[in-house]
């Protein structure tokens, strides 16, 4: 693999994990991944408000994590890789 | 003739006394909390710097007396099923569940009762109240006094629709320090990832007639 090609990889990498973080921190910042989603409804005749679940998806620090990780730790093997090369050349 | 006036005159005295006697007596109706007349549910909440955690009780069960013209007297019980207690994720909701947090299997219900009701208000059909009562949880029951709001729509068209008599809802907010009734969670949890104290929110309806 070239040292231009590693390089991009590395760079690649990193942008997606910054953006499953990013991803993840605006869509709802839980540790814990949420499959239920509480929704909040209105009752007409009171005027009061009431939770309801739904079916949903918030991704959770855990998953989160499990995806960049390794995404990280692959950019880091690759930027470590192309800088060996480049000082070899 | 007269003797007969008298007698007319005393029955209908009588009949008076006991119409006004039985209006009193049921002045004061006894409320049954149902889902057929409103969503029952507390929401409770967690909030650390980590994370915010959101939830509902549900599986309510119980009933308040109330009297819209006497309101000084409100007394009832609420019920919640510890295993109704939902945060959105599964796994959370089991550790919820077990022994050690809230131990759904031996302490199956948290429960309210109140005894007293200070600083009525009334606003309209709404009324402001704090009610002070037990609270028992995870087998621990400690005096509480809850600031609450009744709202009361006697029975109409629109009300006959859910349930059958009048109507009440029921709100108050309150903070449960859980250390206080012995819930010991995950090691290390309580004030890092879950709040000393749990605000909830009670929501609850109740009609007359049911």
């Amino acid at each position: 693999m070239s040292a231009i090609t590693k390089r991009n990889t590395a760079i690649s990498l990193a942008v997606v994990a910054l953006g499953v973080l990013i991803y993840w921190w605006a869509s709802s910042g839980h540790i814990l991944t949420l499959t239920k989603i509480a929704v909040e409804k209105k009752d007409e005749l009171f005027g009061t408000t009431y939770i309801e679940w739904q079916d949903g998806f918030k991704l959770g620090l855990e998953y989160t994590a499990a995806v960049i990780l390794p995404m990280l730790i692959a950019s880091l093997f690759f930027y470590r890789s192309y800088r060996k090369q480049i000082r070899h050349a | 003739m007269f003797k007969n006036r008298v007698i007319i005159a005393i029955t209908a005295v009588f009949i008076t006394a006991i119409a006004f006697v039985k209006t009193e007596a049921n002045a004061q109706s006894t409320f049954k909390f149902s889902d057929k007349v409103g969503k029952n549910q507390f929401e409770w909440n967690s909030t650390m710097p980590v994370e915010t955690i959101d939830g509902t009780a549900e599986g309510i069960t119980g009933w308040l007396t109330f009297d819209p013209a006497k309101p000084t007297t409100i007394t009832g019980t609420i019920s919640a099923t510890v295993a109704s207690m939902k945060s959105g994720n599964d796994m959370r909701d089991q550790h919820l569940h077990s022994d050690s947090w809230l131990d759904a299997a031996t302490y199956p219900q948290i429960t309210f009762t109140a005894k007293t009701a200070k600083n009525v208000k009334q606003n309209g059909n709404k009324y402001t109240a704090d009610v002070t009562g037990d609270f028992s949880m995870h087998g621990v029951t400690k005096s509480m006094t809850i600031p609450v709001e009744i709202q009361y729509i006697k029975a109409n068209a629109e009300t006959a629709k859910r349930a059958p008599g009048d109507l009440v809802a029921l709100s108050g907010t309150f903070v449960v320090p859980i250390k206080d009734f012995n819930v010991a969670g995950s090691k290390g949890t309580i004030g890092s990832k879950v709040g000393e104290t749990i605000t909830i929110k009670a929501k609850l309806y109740g009609a007359s007639g049911l």
